[in-house]
């Protein structure tokens, strides 16, 4: 029902029954709590005098700007995907990208065991990107080890340390914020001029959420 | 227009134009959908039984309390940074130097300008997250230090040690900063009469979000 701004009335005039359809039984129902259905139902401006209804975002969510949004706003989720080895990963190239095997958790369809390099960018956006790698070095020898964040075929963010003749542990981590767009595939590079192992361990994740 | 409790009447007494006036047109005035004026208002309590329209905020703002605010909430808008480097960027020691980026991939305000490479302004108070990548080269004779300074004074930093490869880097803070205060990252080669180049054939960059 659209809402009318009522009228002054002076003694002596006449308030009929379509008056009172109109300015009384409409404007309640164009506005709150006429306008509710369901718990968490926010009323919002649909433009001058005119109101909408907004329905509560899932758990956890936030209500964020939108202006391309029928209200203006809209409830995002801070959605996020973690996935790990669940196996040690024993490359036979100096340069790959890890296949991870296991979500620990998904909630937005992120990675998928068909395209295991890959966590897929489902909706436009912020997103903060870490990476933790725990490498078991198998040969003895100078060696750079580094990690590179990818966004398609583009590095976004890298992280290296140098170690000389050593045989312990390697571990690299990574954190980076940047602007996705649906459909981008993020994906963890590993380079080493030494062989290495990627340990199943949990210090070797690949974790993403949405910020805004 | 003010709303007015609407009184209790029994059979017999009259409704006049004035309690009318009073109570139909000036009530359905002071509410929802009638104080709306754009898309996205949202109708917000100021006290007792009276209401305003709060408009909606700007792109990348979320709704948060404030009782500071005549409303007691606003739009905060998220200050969001991405800017990076795309052409190395070669100096020599024995000072430190400041990063001048040179591609703004994203602003939400006007944290960095072009005529000023080197400063992330900060605008607003806030817990803030940055995260600083880059690669580093020619520089066989030296340790390396790379800060990210506020005003100068050094909140974070990583030392990659010497060696004959490129050395990468990854950094991430959060701290909480203040409207005023200037973000920049130094890089400091600890041994003297060392040239270092910031490769840009590597991602070099930084970027920040304001938490909360």
């Amino acid at each position: 029902m659209a809402y009318s701004v009522v009228p002054t009335v002076a003694t002596g005039d006449v308030w009929t029954a379509a008056y009172h359809n109109t300015y009384i039984r409409d404007n309640f129902a164009a506005g709150a709590p006429g306008l509710f259905t369901t718990k968490g139902d926010l009323v919002v401006a649909t433009g001058v005098n005119a109101a909408g209804r907004l329905a509560a975002g899932p758990i956890e969510s936030i209500l964020v700007s939108d202006p391309t949004a029928y209200l203006g706003m809209k409830w995002l989720l801070h959605k996020r995907a973690q996935v790990k080895r669940s196996t040690d990963y024993n490359p036979s190239l100096t340069t790959y990208k890890i296949p991870w095997e296991t979500e620990n958790y998904d909630d937005n369809n992120f990675w998928s065991v068909a395209d295991p390099e890959n966590l897929v960018i489902q909706e436009n956006g912020f997103y903060l990107v870490s990476a933790s790698v725990y490498l078991d070095v198998t040969t003895l020898s100078n060696s750079s080890y580094k990690i590179d964040l990818f966004r398609n075929s583009t590095i976004l963010a890298t992280e290296g340390v140098f170690l000389p003749n050593i045989s312990s542990p390697v571990y690299l981590s990574l954190v980076w914020l940047d602007q996705f767009l649906q459909s981008d595939k993020v994906s963890l590079n590993v380079f080493s001029y030494n062989n290495v192992i990627v340990k199943a361990n949990i210090a070797t994740l690949f974790g993403i959420c949405r910020w805004m | 227009m003010a709303y007015n409790s609407t009184p209790t009447r029994n059979p017999g007494d009259l409704w006049t134009a004035s309690d009318h006036n009073q109570y139909i047109r000036d009530n359905f005035a002071a509410g929802v959908p009638d104080i709306f004026a754009a898309q996205g208002d949202l109708a917000v309590g100021l006290d007792g039984k009276a209401a305003v329209a709060l408009s909606v905020g700007a792109p990348v703002s979320i709704l948060a309390s404030d009782p500071l605010s005549v409303t007691g909430m606003m739009w905060d808008t998220r200050d969001i940074v991405l800017v990076r480097r795309t052409t190395s960027y070669t100096f020599a020691s024995p000072n430190g130097y400041l990063l001048p980026f040179e591609n703004l991939i994203y602003d939400s305000a006007s944290h960095w300008s072009i005529a000023n490479p080197k400063n992330i302004n900060i605008l607003t108070d806030g817990i803030y997250l940055f995260t600083v990548t880059m690669s580093l080269s020619n520089i066989p004779t030296s340790d390396l230090r790379c800060s990210v300074v506020v005003d100068g004074i050094a909140v974070c930093t990583v030392v990659r040690y010497s060696y004959p490869f490129n050395r990468n880097l990854n950094l991430a803070y959060s701290g909480y900063f203040t409207a005023g205060n200037i973000l920049s990252v130094e890089i400091m080669p600890l041994t003297y009469g060392t040239t270092v180049v910031v490769d840009a054939n590597n991602p070099c960059g930084l970027a920040l979000i304001r938490l909360i």
